[in-house]
């Protein structure tokens, strides 16, 4: 089965822009994902950058609020990553001087066989190297 | 109304704040209120939770890749 990972820009750039090829794609992985012919899977930093993404892209709070609802409700299995994926996240951050953050999505897509997927062009450009990447947008 | 007697684990520390915030008494009305809230969400809950995220879409102001990247960033450092 093909495995999927997400990282926040894909799942904030289909909902608040008018990229229609972002959002039909991530709706088409999401709809594979619920009549389980794909594994759509996350770190679970994505709840948390989705929120903070929310929490600044949205003025009204009730508004913010029901799409996390909604969100919440995805069929995106997320995991934690473990000491060691950490460790290698830091190594390879060095290496293509990028975030932690940024990277320790990348390390989990590698660890789980899935192909991550990104609207971050910044990163794609530094890390693309490291290979199962795909860039969006 | 009748009730069903049954047998729940709760974290300590939530056992400790019911007690303190509650009374003893009160344990089974509040466990009760909370868990009636949560099923009644439940049951309201959208059908279809794809269609339903995207359909927010229509009520939220359009961002540019740029200030997307910078509210998934922003107070990361």
């Amino acid at each position: 089965m093909n495995v999927v990972l997400v990282d926040a820009s894909v799942v904030v750039t289909a909902l608040l822009t008018e990229n229609l090829k972002v959002e039909n794609h991530f709706k088409g992985l999401l709809k594979k994902a619920e009549s389980e012919n794909l594994r759509l899977i996350s770190s679970k930093l994505l709840n948390l950058e989705v929120a903070n993404a929310l929490r600044f892209g949205i003025n009204d709070d009730e508004k913010c609020l029901k799409v996390w609802k909604d969100f919440v409700s995805l069929p995106i299995k997320t995991y934690i990553l473990t000491k060691g994926q950490l460790g290698l996240a830091i190594k390879t951050s060095y290496s293509y001087g990028t975030t932690v953050y940024d990277t320790s999505y990348h390390i989990l897509a590698k660890a789980q066989g899935a192909t991550f997927l990104t609207c971050d062009e910044d990163y794609y450009d530094r890390a693309k190297n490291l290979g199962d990447i795909e860039l969006i947008g | 109304m009748s009730y069903q007697r049954v047998t729940v684990s709760l974290p300590r520390n939530v056992y400790e704040d019911l007690l303190a915030l509650f009374g003893k008494g009160k344990i089974s009305s509040v466990v009760a209120e909370a868990v009636e809230e949560k099923v009644l969400e439940k049951k309201l809950a959208p059908k279809d939770p794809i269609e339903a995220f995207f359909a927010h879409k229509k009520n939220l102001q359009k961002l540019t890749h740029r200030q997307i990247m910078a509210a998934i960033r922003k107070g990361r450092m």
